[in-house]
């Protein structure tokens, strides 16, 4: 048995980012999540629900009031009073077009019409129509006074139900005239009820629901009430009704989610409470339900995906996406990643203790914050700001320091002298005013390799005090999406990219510069975590799924073990409900990997014991993968460590040591705004 | 001082007489109460809410109990069998029934310990039982008789147990002192005084003595001490004469402490019912309270220091309070009653046996020295006398106040340390009061900024000082502040206490810094007690000027309390350091952690 300290990392805190929309994507399955920094995450739920790729806040684009898919393209709203299209593979905004009426406050999206209705502040309803370049404004209906809360289609796609300051109204987009107003109720005579949200069904039947708390039902044919339900003691601010529209969810600032399900009563047809569930702790501002998931988010910043049965609950944390932390081994310092900053903090030391020693181990100095990052500029407002990270990297010997942001990247050197950081920025670095998606330092041949916005993969030479391109390559018809992993071998030979579309390709170091070596079987399931081990020149790869593969770079195949991991993986390992976001290895045992998912540290070694004697018991299909490969006949044993929680980053450090970091929950709960106070039977 | 504080209601009652019991919970605070026959709910005396529940099938025969030792609740059920749960258990039907041939009485709980009694008139303690339990047969004492109702009391180690029953309308009082090898060795005792009915009855400690006293429908209360192998004909004697009692009715009595015994009964006016504690010591009334309601043969049960009845439909709870008894503070105040001589006596006694006699004499001497005046007062004759401080203050100072004789008002507040609390009111009016010019400006040492202007001279400031250190009885000198002061001196006396609690503010004569500001900060809590109502009603923008300037005064000293309390464990951080603890410990925990494990 070969002993490891872990040092457990938890001091990465970031502040929660509460989601205020979702969009899906039902075709790809694909979940645009707006959070509160105004940053757009892309989930996707085919698999293992994971981030695909994540938009970054920009300071422009400050604020997302609405966000809908049409097909591929991804339209928001914001304050700003722009409709904005974004380029979901340049990760930027492509488009925005002006809004009439201030803020934008809501939108809809009818796409057999490709129309998009925007609500304003102002009470204008700005439509849309969307062209391949773009979208074209097509007309305004009838202003209302104040401001239009929220916007649906009605299924054919003639009429719009707004809701509003105590009224839902009906308006004919043909004409432009709104054809109904409903009137809705007030809890208190001097206080106005806020339509927070709506759902039209094809039958016309509208749900909407108020600041009362109260669910109403309309018959959008006659614009009439039908019945109301009050399943909550505050504001409703989600609803969501299922693909079938026999059941609806409503939940809100009680974060009770409520479920109204459509129950046949003799000919017609009645709306029943049904189950109920208290998911989250905080204000729900989101629901949406897909295949029979319901997933909801808000305040608290969790993704979480309930269904029933059997009665599940799956919470996703507010980890970015990869790459939020990087170890910097050789200097012992590991790089954290927030929205808007990044921070750097130097591990501590320990005390020797004996191999057979099992516990805590004392600390010989205190890990320490050493340098806070940003890039600021001028927001909106004129004020200085942060801007939105896209990625950042720093290299082994913690030299090199890279962030990514809207204007460019930037490469700063780092300097410790007597435990004091010093920062020192490069200046003149070609090619530096686009934003890189990912980047990495060669630390072997001291390279950077950036992959720009545009697709190219670019590496400088580090080695002069002026760092130039060394070379840069192109990936036509090698990757076809936007470069969401990119990795440099710890010996520095390979260089490895993949994109979301499950291309995978490798490059190696050779006299002057990379060459491809291979590019990867490509696989129909997106992977989440890559790395290379370099003792052995193997690739592993883990994708949404679960599957593992390792792949042997020098003999270009999968090796042997990699053909039967998926026998030896526990029975529940196909079931995973959190993605593996990182992988490592122990250089003093090569064939050891190490995978770390949000709950569990997963250990794959090959089990000497089962050498000889249990090689009859082996299935005649490894027999056979073995034999034909010629290697040492070895089983692969799986272990599985059950003990974090929302396990961000784990990463081989030195020696004997391992790097997990974590993010605790009770951290992300303290930094959330007080919850809607509801006694609760039997305390105080 | 004993003083029955204002009641509220614990929890309804379907019927008074089906209220088995109260009881001692295993913490302070909490109460016990047996309901109903088979209901016993547990609650919290500060809030009056219901913390849990029991109910049975089987009826209770006898109030439940909690036993500190077993650390469980013991009830009695069907008067045959015993159940003993904790607090855990939910449904105490499950619980083992612990049966026994002979009927139980009740139970009753003693130093920690519960013990059983058995209708045949004998008393084991639960663990004695618990632990002889097959071999276990009571005595029996009591054939074809009954009882009519136990008493018992602890004395120190000891439990005095008795119980009453009637004979032929006599009543007769059998009792045993239980100690670790004496139990069940009955007295009888009769209890009878010719052609008067026996209207209530009680055990009372005094002394380590055991007095049995039983109230009479003459409103006489009589007293027997409980002494072993004694003939008891004729040995009572009149204890009291209870008089704002009606002795037509049945009189409840219940032991509170020492000196004082708690008298629930109906009012002479036949108008509801009265609950008063009695001071034994000096034969006084010393709190009396007025129930809309009297119920005959109601009972009446004392928890720490709240005493239970039930009122009506409600169990009511009348929180009580005793004040330790200072010698000085009752000097005076309760003049001994003349008809009993005994009492007298006992006090003088105490008096010569005080230690303060040298310092009468001390005092003296230091008087003849330093002032004349006193000799001219006669101060000197009533020491001769014999009168105590007090009331030498009382025969002096409506002269000197009359007089305004500042300077001898400043002696006097030197000299005496007892001066009663009515005084203090009127001398801190005269201080408030006076004109500046009647004060003799001679001193100029004292310099002291930003000072109030009312308050000037410095000498009234200067005798104020005396005065503000002086001890005092809060709640014996809050009626006289409200009726001797007046507002504008209250604001200015408030006005002072602001500006001793700034930072111009001197320590008091002889008293250093924190417990200037003990004695400032008690002062400003009593002078906004006694005109709260004047200072919430009152529109002056001046008061209001002040109280923000005080509450300001306050707040500012609520944050150094605050910042202090932020420092402390830094402090508490240093301390360990330098004991040489690691100091890693605090952030190991939560932030970083170094493990060493193996997997493969």
């Amino acid at each position: 048995m070969v002993h490891c300290k872990i040092h457990n990392v938890g001091f990465y805190n970031p502040d929660p980012r509460a989601i205020y929309f979702m969009a899906i994507q039902r075709e790809s399955n694909r979940l645009a999540i707006a959070r509160s920094d105004a940053s757009i995450e892309i989930w996707n739920l085919s698999n293992v629900p994971y981030i695909e790729r994540t938009i970054p806040p920009d300071l422009e684009n400050f604020s997302i009031e609405g966000l809908c898919w049409l097909d591929n393209r991804l339209f928001s709203i914001g304050l700003h009073g722009f409709l904005v299209e974004y380029d979901l593979y340049q990760l930027l905004v492509k488009d925005k077009w002006v809004v009439t009426g201030e803020a934008a406050t809501c939108l809809d999206i009818f796409k057999q019409n490709l129309q998009i209705a925007v609500g304003t502040e102002q009470g204008y309803i700005n439509i849309f129509r969307i062209t391949d370049s773009g979208a074209e404004f097509e007309k305004f209906l009838d202003k209302q006074e104040g401001r239009i809360v929220c916007i649906k289609f009605n299924t054919t796609g003639e009429f719009l139900v707004t809701g509003s300051l105590n009224a839902v109204r009906i308006w004919n987009i043909n004409s432009g005239h709104a054809i109904h107003k409903m009137q809705i109720g007030r809890s208190e005579a001097n206080r106005d009820t806020i339509v927070w949200c709506l759902e039209v069904m094809a039958d016309f039947t509208i749900f909407s629901g108020d600041s009362r708390g109260i669910l109403t039902l309309w018959d959008g044919k006659v614009g009439a009430q039908v019945e109301n339900y009050q399943p909550h003691k505050a504001d409703i601010t989600a609803l969501c009704i299922s693909e079938s529209e026999d059941s609806v969810y409503c939940a809100g600032v009680d974060p009770l989610i409520t479920n109204y399900e459509k129950v046949k009563v003799g000919q017609s047809f009645k709306w029943v409470k049904s189950i109920q569930r208290r998911i989250h702790e905080h204000d729900i501002r989101a629901m949406i339900y897909h295949k029979n998931k319901l997933y909801s988010a808000g305040i608290d910043s969790y993704l979480a995906c309930s269904f029933h049965p059997p009665k599940t609950l799956v919470k996703y944390p507010p980890v970015m996406q990869n790459q939020c932390t990087e170890v910097a081994s050789n200097a012992r310092l590991i790089l954290l990643r927030h929205s808007r900053h990044i921070e750097i903090w130097s591990l501590a030391e320990t005390e020797s203790a004996k191999p057979s020693y099992r516990g805590i181990v004392e600390l010989k100095t205190k890990p320490k914050k050493l340098v806070t990052l940003q890039r600021v500029n001028k927001n909106w407002s004129g004020e200085d700001e942060g801007e939105g990270i896209f990625c950042s990297c720093i290299s082994t010997n913690g030299q090199w320091i890279l962030i990514s942001t809207h204007s460019g990247f930037r490469l700063y050197t780092l300097e410790i002298v007597k435990e004091k950081p010093k920062i020192t920025k490069i200046d003149d670095l070609d090619d530096c005013n686009v934003p890189c998606v990912q980047a990495a330092f060669n630390n072997k041949y001291n390279q950077l390799v950036v992959a720009l916005l545009d697709g190219k993969i670019v590496i400088y030479d580090l080695e002069d005090s002026q760092p130039f391109i060394s070379q840069t390559i192109q990936r036509k018809g090698l990757l076809d999406d936007t470069v969401t992993f990119l990795t440099v071998s710890e010996c520095g030979k390979y260089l490895v990219a993949g994109d979301p579309n499950s291309n995978i390709v490798i490059w190696s170091h050779i006299q002057d510069g990379y060459s491809i070596v291979s590019k990867l079987p490509k696989y129909s399931v997106p992977l989440t975590a890559i790395s290379v081990n370099s003792l052995l020149s193997t690739v592993v790869v883990v994708y949404a799924d679960g599957k593992i593969i390792e792949y042997d770079i020098k003999n270009k195949c999968l090796s042997s073990r990699s053909r039967i991991l998926d026998r030896y993986m526990p029975a529940s390992w196909k079931s995973r409900t959190h993605h593996v976001r990182s992988i490592t290895f122990d250089p003093r045992r090569p064939d050891v990997i190490l995978l770390g998912d949000d709950g569990n540290l997963t250990v794959i070694t090959n089990d000497k014991k089962s050498e000889g004697n249990d090689f009859e018991k082996t299935p005649a299909k490894v027999k056979k993968a073995n034999v034909t490969n010629g290697i040492d006949s070895v089983v692969p044993k799986v272990q599985i460590v059950q003990k974090y929680k929302h396990l961000v980053h784990l990463d081989y450090l030195a020696g004997d040591e391992l790097v997990v970091v974590e993010m605790n929950p009770l951290n992300i709960l303290k930094k959330l705004p007080p919850a809607f106070a509801q006694k609760s039977f039997g305390t105080k | 001082m004993a003083k029955l504080l204002s009641y509220y209601r614990l929890c309804p009652l379907i019927d008074s007489k089906s209220l088995l019991g109260i009881s001692h919970d295993s913490e302070k605070g909490f109460v016990i109460v047996t309901l109903g026959r088979n209901i016993v709910i547990k609650y919290r005396l500060s809030d009056q809410k219901q913390i849990c529940s029991w109910r049975t099938r089987d009826k209770f025969s006898s109030q439940v109990l909690y036993d500190k030792r077993l650390e469980k609740y013991v009830g009695v059920f069907n008067i045959s069998f015993l159940r003993i749960w904790s607090n855990d258990d939910e449904n105490i039907d499950k619980i083992k029934k612990i049966k026994f041939t002979q009927q139980i009485h009740s139970i009753l709980s003693h130093n920690e310990e519960t013990y059983i009694f058995f209708k045949d008139g004998s008393l084991y303690s639960l663990r004695e039982i618990l632990e002889n339990k097959k071999n276990f047969v009571p005595e029996k004492f009591l054939v074809d008789e009954s009882v009519h109702n136990i008493l018992y009391t602890s004395v120190g180690e000891t439990l005095y147990f008795g119980y009453l029953i009637k004979r032929r309308d006599k009543y007769i009082f059998h009792w045993s002192k239980y100690t670790n090898n004496s139990k069940n060795n009955f007295n009888a005792m009769p209890i009878q005084r010719d052609r008067l009915d026996l209207k209530g009855y009680g055990l009372h400690v005094e002394k380590n003595l055991v007095i049995f006293l039983s109230v009479w429908s003459d409103g006489r209360i009589y007293a027997q001490h409980l002494k072993d192998k004694e003939n008891y004909v004729n040995s009572s004697e009149l204890f009291t004469v209870i008089e704002p009692i009606s002795t037509t009715h049945l009189v409840k009595m219940i032991d509170i402490d020492e000196n004082y015994i708690g008298v629930y009964g109906a009012d002479p006016n036949e108008e509801g019912a009265i609950l008063l504690i009695y001071n034994t010591q000096f034969k006084v009334n010393q709190s009396k309270q007025n129930h809309k309601l009297y119920t005959n043969d109601s009972k009446i049960w004392r928890i720490d220091e709240n005493i239970f009845l039930p009122v009506g439909q409600n169990l009511v709870v009348v929180p009580f309070c005793l004040e330790s008894e200072q010698l000085a503070a009752l000097i005076g105040s309760h003049k001994p009653l003349p008809s009993k001589p005994d009492s007298d006596v006992i006090f003088v006694m105490d008096f010569e046996v005080g230690s303060w006699q040298d310092k009468i004499k001390l005092g003296n001497k230091l008087v003849r020295k330093k002032s004349l005046k006193f000799s001219e007062h006669k101060v000197q004759e009533y020491f001769k006398q014999g009168l105590p401080e007090s009331l030498i203050i009382e025969q002096i100072l409506p002269n000197v106040l009359e007089e305004s004789n500042i300077k001898l008002l400043g002696e006097s507040l030197d000299f005496f340390t007892d001066i009663p609390e009515k005084y203090l009111s009127l001398i801190l009016n005269f201080i408030l009061s006076r004109d500046e010019g009647e004060f003799s400006p001679k001193n100029k040492t004292l310099a002291l900024q930003n000072l109030p202007e009312e308050l000037l001279p410095l000498e009234r400031v200067a005798l104020l000082d005396k005065l503000l250190i002086r001890k005092y009885s809060d709640v014996l000198l809050l009626p006289y502040l409200r009726s001797d002061l007046h507002l504008e001196q209250a604001i200015c006396l408030l006005k002072y206490i602001t500006y001793m609690l700034s930072e111009n503010g001197h320590n008091l004569p002889k008293l250093n810094a924190v417990k200037t500001e003990q004695q400032i900060i008690n002062w400003a809590s009593l002078i906004i007690d006694s005109n709260y109502q004047k200072f919430v009603l009152s529109r002056d923008s001046n008061i209001e000027n002040i109280l923000v300037e005080c509450k300001n005064r306050v707040t500012s000293y609520l944050d150094i309390v605050e910042e202090l309390k932020q420092i402390s464990p830094a402090l508490y951080r240093i301390s360990e350091e330098i004991k040489g603890k690691n100091c890693n410990v605090g952030f190991n925990n939560s932030l970083y952690l170094v493990e060493q494990v193996s997997f493969y």
